[in-house]
């Protein structure tokens, strides 16, 4: 009986501590992270001197990684709107433009749950409830706590997150629900027509890709569809992000 | 010796949680708080985990979602199977 009571103490302690120095902590782990991110930097391109072959396969997948952003940026882009948000303007809309970039320290899968931890914090202007993109364009998440010069964001594919977008094919509202690993699922009835590759875009007038159709699952006998999402970036290997108050 | 060792793991085991995937990490906790005995530290890692990469907790429910729970949980049970399944007189 006695060690499960020093047990619930030390719990008790935990939680005591979880609400106190939260933030101290990822102050104190911040450092070692970007020691982590110069290391395998550094790593890498002395790694890349010596292995010529292997220098080329990474610039080989460097090269495909930014095919692949452009693709996501045009893809991003709302083709009704134009650029410069000709449309925000044209409703006297205030347009929002630049942000604070910030360097992803942690990531998933080193987070267990779909967090971020970024180096941009209080200090240079990140506030609680900020939204996190790409510079590319398609949204991320929000910011959750802010720390002095770090902060924590949680991804729109976290488990329980829920959001409201629009599925662009009909222009349909829908509530995108997190199922971590970059992935989501909504219902949708079982009448409205959607297929793999489309694209659900944010309910807000920014209309930000948020998630693009991978597949939909129905019974014959269900009245409704459930549709299984994916991010359209591979939130594994993201290093900057852009925070937009 | 047996000090010493447990030390190094629980090193070991902060060291994964900063730099390794969950899928190390989190197997890595269940194992130590399964072979060292009444392994308490257990708790404070599972904290250390919520506390660099969850959510705040918001309410007393939220509590129990911790992995410092869970690795309390883990603790609690294997206390009782550790001592019946101790072979030696």
């Amino acid at each position: 009986m006695k060690p499960v009571l020093v047990l619930l103490g030390v719990f008790v302690v935990v939680v005591f501590l979880l609400f106190l120095f939260d933030g101290a902590i990822i102050s104190i782990a911040s450092p070692l992270w970007k020691g982590e991110n110069i290391v395998a930097t550094k790593l890498g391109v002395i790694g890349n001197f010596f292995h010529s072959k292997n220098f080329l396969a990474t610039e080989n997948a460097t090269l495909k990684e930014r095919i692949a952003f452009l693709e996501l940026e045009k893809a991003a882009r709302f083709p009704e709107m134009g650029s410069g948000g000709a449309m925000e303007e044209m409703f006297a809309r205030r347009v929002e433009t630049g942000g604070i970039i910030a360097t992803v320290l942690a990531r998933p899968p080193q987070t267990p749950y779909d967090t971020f931890i970024i180096d941009a914090g209080s200090n240079d202007g990140v506030k609680e409830g900020s939204g996190v993109l790409m510079s590319e364009g398609p949204g991320l998440g929000t910011v959750e706590q802010v720390f002095g010069s770090s902060a924590k964001v949680r991804l729109y594919s976290a488990s329980e997150v829920k959001t409201a977008a629009m599925l662009e094919r009909h222009g349909i509202s829908v509530t995108l629900e997190g199922a971590g690993g970059g992935n989501f699922k909504l219902v949708l009835p079982r009448e409205t027509e959607v297929e793999a590759g489309d694209r659900i875009l944010s309910a807000d007038i920014s209309s930000r890709l948020l998630a693009v159709v991978g597949d939909v699952v129905m019974k014959p006998t269900d009245s409704f569809k459930e549709v299984l999402a994916i991010s359209p970036v591979n939130i594994f290997g993201i290093h900057f992000v852009l925070i937009k108050p | 010796m047996i000090n010493k060792r447990r030390y190094i793991t629980l090193a070991a085991l902060i060291l994964a949680i900063i730099f390794l995937p969950y899928y190390v990490y989190i197997p890595f906790l269940a194992v130590v708080i399964v072979v060292f005995p009444f392994f308490w530290e257990g708790v404070f890692a599972g904290f250390l985990i919520d506390a660099l990469y969850g959510s705040e907790i918001h309410s007393f429910f939220s509590i129990f979602s911790t992995f410092a729970f869970f690795s309390l949980s883990l603790a609690v049970i294997i206390l009782p199977i550790r001592r019946r399944i101790r072979a030696y007189a």
